[in-house]
């Protein structure tokens, strides 16, 4: 008699490894006891915002992020339904740029009677996302360590801090980039293209990935120009459309209002007249230079690049820590492959989680309000106590850099592993051990 | 292994129920230098204190390069650093500026016998000696109409009294029209119609005051929470001086802090038409008061006995832990001793936003560049209950969560069990 494995069976494997599951069990319970005691007011806005287009019926009022907003709006008219009377709960100006939600708003949200459940099931959605990417990644790099992988991911408490503690919808766009990938290399190259360009339409980090994309996996180069010109002209449709409909462009609205569009040129050399050399652009065009000339050919380039270039947006540019995140399903299936890989990963996160103090007690112990406001007062501010310990002139600058270079590192490792010849690397190690001549 | 094991758990018991003393920074970081300041005398700084257990201040301050034949080399000359509770520079209470009478704030009509003035507060700060209110009384001080200046002194007329800036001078001898009195000062309308205070002293006579009030008026002082009588506190109501702040004194509450207390104002032998009045807030029907506490210097030491800092160019002084600092505003009190300190200040204020005050340069509007440093005493085993505590509130409230939480916990064990139990045996591939 056959026994029930759980699975269809085109995705059986030979033995039930209890390991995956246990890995898959802790990290699970891990985001279960943090999704309901855990709260950020980035997550109380954007679903603030979805309850204005929800009652109001424009959902298209909110345009910065317009594919994220849609989402959550969606997910909250379906999820409302076992949220009883909580019309009042959120934030009126959620929505006005500039403002935000109020400090008596979150204190009307934190009141709500079934808070846990409004924290549950709007974050929801990001352990699903957790869990999707987790399950693309083993099927997108099937030689790599599976436990190791798996751990990299779906342990990495990066991952778990944006998904379930900070409530940050990475992990949804992540997951479509990563599926993006997997259907690339199933020969499905405009099914991943669309993938990748809905992720790069929700956040911006994919809008970097996506050039590379359309270089590393064409056929001619014709096929690239096609595909950037349908690109340009979907995105000036889309543009034309909301111009049109509410007078504003999103483009242009994105470019001029959104502080992370600042942070890309933050970073900058002085060079002697009134406009610095901004480093991050500097090294993207460069880098594309670079593809473009060498124009390296595969899904494994694609990775590689795609990797490279998320840990570098991180390292050089000012955005949160928690935004590495990106990097990670590209790393992991090479950090995951031999120990000091896994010892760099381990690395970045302790490094990631001290980096995560400069940002003080909004984002660490704060994080913990729906426990109640004395149990947070009564927290030390992990910031303060670093301050106390070591001049934060000296401690900041040092684990910056030094969560800088390990992430610039990371980037290094992963673009060097898809994108050297491997006989050459044979070679090279070859020779090094002496044994070719 | 077993008395490794019995070890570790005894230090970990001991650890969790003993706590555990963190150290934390009043800031993260410290504000940038706009300025020095020259200390001659004293400069003080008031800030607001969120932690127990103050034990350490450090002050950015220039030391000297070199040193005179006569001058003994040290790093504060002799200085004094002192930490005392700020009461005074606490905004929570409804008495938050002195010279401030707000339009939307007014008499609360006469303190007839009879008639019974209540208020609760939350006490900040051990040491509570007094209840400061504001009274009128209706003119008992000075009547309307024409005053005569001193011959002999030209009278500053000032736009608030005691500390008002100064708006004009008149000439000694001359005749003012009176409007009233403030802080026992006498409010005088100007030839060209502006409003101010001149002292008392400068005048030679005064219209006669309106009326005579008599009687008491009577403060007690009740625990909130026992209902228990601590303290009574009279003042003669024929003493008072119109629209003026008067305080209640009684021997200090040395644990007063963080207690809620209430209090109430009689006047007794009065009568309508001879009694005064108190200023109280109609919008949120609280009296307008502040609560005053006998001064204690909590840390004094010697800034030559410091630590220099070459990072961060600080003099840092250490004092035994402050016990309660936590919610409380602060003074720091810098003393120069037989030479000038050089003190660096800032457009970013410490917390509580409140400027500095120095004898030597009274225009900076900035603050002092210091930090302070406290070891928190953090209750592990307190922390750890309440958050439990916490998140069995959030889930009794919700019991369906609680349903399908344990739905899913259980549904997570049993197949993790279920692939431990399956291990090594091979699956049919079809």
């Amino acid at each position: 008699m056959k026994r029930w494995s759980g699975f269809p069976s085109k995705w059986r494997v030979g033995t039930v490894d209890p390991v995956m599951v246990g890995i898959w069990s802790v990290g699970l319970a891990i985001r279960l006891v943090f999704l309901p005691v855990t709260f950020h007011s980035d997550l109380y806005q954007i679903y603030s915002r979805a309850a204005l287009a929800v009652t109001s019926g424009d959902w298209f009022a909110w345009n910065s992020q317009l594919v994220a907003q849609l989402v959550h709006t969606a997910w909250l008219a379906f999820v409302r339904l076992l949220l009883p009377a909580s019309d009042g709960i959120w934030s009126p100006t959620a929505g006005v740029a500039g403002l935000g939600a109020q400090p008596a708003d979150i204190a009307r949200f934190l009141a709500y009677p079934y808070l846990a459940r409004a924290l549950v099931l709007l974050k929801l959605p990001y352990l699903f996302g957790d869990a999707v990417t987790a399950w693309l990644l083993l099927r997108l790099a099937p030689d790599v360590p599976r436990r190791w992988l798996l751990v990299l991911w779906w342990l990495n408490p990066i991952v778990i801090y944006t998904s379930a503690l900070f409530g940050r919808h990475e992990t949804l766009w992540i997951a479509l980039l990563v599926a993006g990938c997997l259907a690339a290399s199933c020969q499905r190259r405009w099914l991943g293209f669309l993938l990748s360009a809905l992720a790069a339409v929700a956040r911006f980090f994919p809008v970097f990935v996506l050039p590379f994309y359309v270089v590393s996996l064409r056929r001619s180069w014709r096929q690239v120009v096609l595909a950037l010109g349908a690109t340009t002209a979907a995105w000036s449709l889309i543009d034309l459309f909301f111009v049109v409909r509410s007078g504003t462009s999103p483009t242009l609205t994105l470019l001029g209002d959104y502080p992370h569009v600042r942070y890309l040129v933050a970073l900058a050399i002085p060079v002697g007249d009134d406009t610095p050399l901004a480093l991050f652009p500097f090294v993207y065009v460069l880098v594309l230079c670079y593809w473009i000339a060498r124009a390296p050919l595969g899904i494994e380039a694609y990775r590689a690049i795609a990797g490279a270039l998320l840990c570098a947006i991180v390292a050089l540019t000012p955005v949160h820590p928690q935004y590495v995140v990106w990097a990670i399903p590209f790393a992991a299936p090479v950090l995951a492959r031999n120990g000091s890989g896994r010892v760099i990963a381990g690395l970045q996160v302790g490094l990631f989680v001290l980096w995560l103090l400069r940002w003080g007690a909004s984002v660490t112990t704060e994080l913990f309000l729906p426990l109640g406001q004395p149990f947070v007062e009564s927290l030390p501010d992990p910031q303060l106590v670093a301050a106390a310990l070591i001049p934060s002139a000296v401690w900041q600058p040092v684990v910056r850099a030094a969560f800088t270079a390990v992430t610039l590192w990371i980037g290094w490792l992963t673009f060097e592993a898809g994108t050297l010849d491997r006989s050459a690397r044979r070679e090279r190690r070859g020779e090094l051990v002496g044994g070719r001549r | 292994m077993t008395h490794i094991r019995r070890c570790l758990l005894l230090v970990t018991v001991l650890v969790l129920t003993a706590g555990c003393r963190v150290p934390a920074a009043l800031v993260a970081s410290l504000p940038p230098t706009a300025s020095t300041l020259t200390v001659r005398t004293t400069v003080e700084q008031p800030f607001y204190s969120a932690a127990d257990g103050l034990t350490a201040v450090a002050l950015r301050l220039n030391l000297p390069s070199s040193f005179g034949p006569n001058e003994r080399p040290s790093l504060g000359g002799g200085g004094i650093l002192r930490v005392i509770y700020a009461p005074d520079a606490d905004p929570r209470y409804p008495d938050s500026d002195f010279f401030a009478w707000p339009a939307n704030q007014d008499w609360i009509g006469e303190l007839v016998p009879g008639r019974i003035v209540e208020q609760t507060f939350l006490s900040r700060y051990p040491g509570l000696d007094g209840i400061t209110v504001r009274v009128g009384t209706y003119g008992a001080d000075v009547g309307t109409g024409l005053g005569r200046l001193r011959d002999d002194v030209t009278a500053i007329v000032r736009e608030a009294p005691i500390a008002g800036r100064e708006i004009a001078s008149l000439a000694g001898g001359g005749p003012v029209e009176v409007l009233g009195s403030r802080e026992g000062w006498i409010r005088v309308r100007l030839a060209d119609g502006r409003v101010g205070y001149v002292d008392r002293s400068a005048f030679a006579s005064l219209p006669e005051p309106t009326r005579r009030n008599d009687g008491e008026l009577l403060l007690r002082l009740y625990d909130e929470r026992t209902g228990q009588l601590l303290r009574e506190a009279r003042l003669a109501v024929r003493d008072l001086h119109d629209e003026s702040h008067v305080t209640f004194r009684f021997d200090p509450i040395p644990d007063s802090y963080q207690v809620t207390y209430r209090f109430t104002i009689e006047a007794i032998g009065s009568a309508p038409g001879r009694a005064i009045t108190l200023w109280g807030d109609p919008a949120s029907g609280t009296l307008v008061f502040r609560p005053s506490y006998a001064a204690t210097v909590l840390a004094e030491a010697p800034l030559d006995a410091g630590r220099w800092s070459g990072v961060e160019g600080t003099l840092e002084v250490r004092f035994p832990p402050i016990r309660l600092t936590r919610d409380t505003y602060l003074r720091l009190v810098i003393e120069a001793g037989n030479r000038p300190l050089i003190v660096h200040w800032s457009n970013v204020r410490p917390p509580g936003n409140l400027p500095l005050v120095s004898q030597d340069d009274p225009g900076i509007w900035g603050g002092v560049v210091f930090n302070a440093q406290y070891a928190q005493e953090v209750p592990l085993l307190g922390l750890g209950r309440a958050a439990l505590v916490g998140a069995a509130r959030l889930a009794v409230r919700d019991v369906p969560l609680l349903v399908a939480y344990g739905v899913v916990v259980g549904a997570v064990l049993a197949t993790a069990v279920w692939s431990w139990r399956r291990s090594g045996r091979r699956t049919v591939a079809s």
